[in-house]
C-alpha cells in the first residue's frame, strides 16, 4: 500500500539492456530461421536455373556429337578419321562436365572449351548446327 | 519462447488493481495508468527491437544457406537440362542429314510422302525443343516444396544422386514461400513442419498423395515426352540411330 516503497529508488538501466538485448535475440532467433528457408530456396531456384541452361547447352553438343558418330559408322566416307577424332575429343570434354558442382570459373572455361570445339567440328562436317541462344526467360518465383 | 509470444507483462499475483479504500482511490488511478503506459512501452520495445533483430536475423540466416540451394538446384538442373539438350542434338543435324540426302531415308517402304511426314514432324520437334521455357519444366510449385532447413538428411541425398528417379514434384503447394512478415513464420513453420517431410529418394512415391497438388509439373514427365517422340523419329530412319536412345 505505501507507494513510495514501492517505486524504484533508482534507475535499472541494467535490466532495460536486458530487456532491449532479449527483445533482439528473440527477433533475430526467429529471423534465423526464416531467412534460412528463404535463403535456400532462393539460392535453389538460381542453381536450379543456371544448371539447367548449361547444361542444356552441353547436352546439345553431346548429341549432335553422338548422332554424327552414328553417321559416321553407317557412312563411312562422309566423315574422315581427323573429324571423327575431334568428335571424340569433344564428348571426352563434355565427360568432364560436373553435374553436380557449383558454378565456378573453371566451369565457366570448360563451357568455352566446349564451344569452341563443337564449332570446329560442325565447321569441318559443313554443317549448320550451332545453339543459337534464345532471349533467356528468367524464374522469378 | 518465440518473441511473438512476448506481448503480455507477467503481472505480479499479489497487486490488488481495484482498490476499494477511499484513500486509496488515486492509487488505483495512478496504477492503472502506470500499467496502461508500461503495456505500450513493453509493445514498443517488442516491436522495435524485435523487428531489428529479425532483420539481422534473416540477413545472417539467409546467407548461410543460398550457397547449399544453389548446390542442390544446380544438379536438379543439370539432370534435366542436359537431356533436354542432348534430345535436340539428337534430331537436329538428323533432320538436316535427311533433308539434304534424302536416299538414307528412302527404301522399299518408305516413299516420299513418308520422307515430307517425317521432315515435318522432325522440324516441329526440333522447334519445341529449342524453344521450351524452363518454367515449363520446373514450376513455382516445384520449389514450393519447402524442404525443411538446409541440412544433412535432404542436401546430401538429393544432390549426391542422379539417378532419375527420386525427385518429387512439388508438395505442399498451399504453403507459399513467400512470407516475409513478421511474426507469421511462427504458424507456418509448424505447418510446414508436419506437411511436408524432406525432398528426399526414398520419399517419392510417400510425398505424392495428399501433398502433390493437380497442377505441379513433373520434369521428368516431360523429357519422357520429349525423349518418346525422338526416340520414334530415330527409329523411322533406322534402328542404328534408335539405339543412340536406348543407351543415354
Amino acid at each position: 500500500m505505501d507507494i513510495l516503497k514501492e517505486a524504484p529508488k533508482e534507475l535499472d538501466l541494467d535490466g532495460l539492456v536486458h530487456l532491449e538485448n532479449m527483445f533482439v535475440e528473440y527477433g533475430r532467433d526467429d529471423g534465423l530461421a526464416a531467412g534460412g528457408r528463404h535463403g535456400f530456396i532462393e539460392g535453389r531456384v538460381m542453381g536450379c536455373e543456371k544448371g539447367f541452361e548449361l547444361s542444356r547447352e552441353v547436352g546439345y553438343y553431346a548429341g549432335c556429337a553422338q548422332l554424327w558418330k552414328t553417321i559416321a559408322t553407317q557412312f563411312p566416307d562422309r566423315i574422315s578419321d581427323k573429324t571423327m577424332k575431334k568428335i571424340n575429343s569433344l564428348l571426352d570434354l563434355i565427360n568432364t562436365f560436373p553435374r553436380q558442382n557449383q558454378l565456378s570459373d573453371d566451369v565457366i572455361a570448360l563451357l568455352d572449351k566446349i564451344r569452341g570445339k563443337f564449332k570446329t567440328v560442325a565447321s569441318a562436317l559443313q554443317s549448320p548446327e550451332r545453339y543459337a541462344d534464345q532471349p533467356k526467360s528468367m524464374m522469378f518465383y | 519462447m518465440a518473441w511473438t509470444e512476448a506481448t503480455v507483462i507477467p503481472r505480479p499475483l499479489d497487486e490488488d488493481v481495484w482498490g476499494d479504500d477511499d484513500d486509496t482511490c488515486g492509487d488505483a488511478d495512478t496504477v492503472s495508468y502506470d500499467r496502461a503506459i508500461a503495456e505500450r512501452e513493453w509493445a514498443r520495445l517488442h516491436e522495435n527491437f524485435g523487428n531489428s533483430g529479425y532483420r539481422e536475423g534473416i540477413e545472417e540466416g539467409k546467407e548461410g544457406t543460398l550457397q547449399k540451394g544453389f548446390n542442390q538446384g544446380w544438379s536438379e538442373g543439370v539432370q534435366q537440362g542436359y537431356q533436354l539438350g542432348e534430345l535436340r542434338g539428337l534430331i537436329s543435324p538428323l533432320l538436316g542429314l535427311v533433308e539434304t540426302t534424302p536416299a538414307i531415308f528412302l527404301s522399299n517402304t518408305r516413299t516420299e510422302s513418308d520422307l515430307q511426314h517425317w521432315i515435318e514432324r522432325a522440324k516441329e520437334l526440333v522447334k519445341e525443343l529449342t524453344e521450351l521455357d524452363i518454367s515449363h519444366i520446373f514450376d513455382k510449385a516445384y520449389f514450393d516444396d519447402r524442404p525443411q532447413q538446409p541440412p544433412s538428411d535432404q542436401s546430401e541425398s538429393s544432390s549426391t544422386s542422379i539417378s532419375t528417379k527420386d525427385k518429387n514434384s512439388g508438395c505442399c503447394g498451399g504453403n507459399s514461400c513467400g512470407s516475409q512478415e513478421l511474426g507469421k513464420e511462427t504458424s507456418d513453420n509448424q505447418q510446414a513442419d508436419s506437411c511436408c517431410k524432406s525432398k528426399s529418394s526414398d520419399n517419392k512415391a510417400g510425398g505424392g498423395s495428399r501433398q502433390e497438388k493437380a497442377t505441379t509439373i513433373d520434369p521428368e514427365r516431360v523429357i519422357e515426352k520429349y525423349r518418346a517422340r525422338v526416340l520414334q523419329l530415330l527409329n523411322e530412319v533406322g534402328p542404328e540411330f534408335g539405339s543412340l536412345l536406348k543407351l543415354t
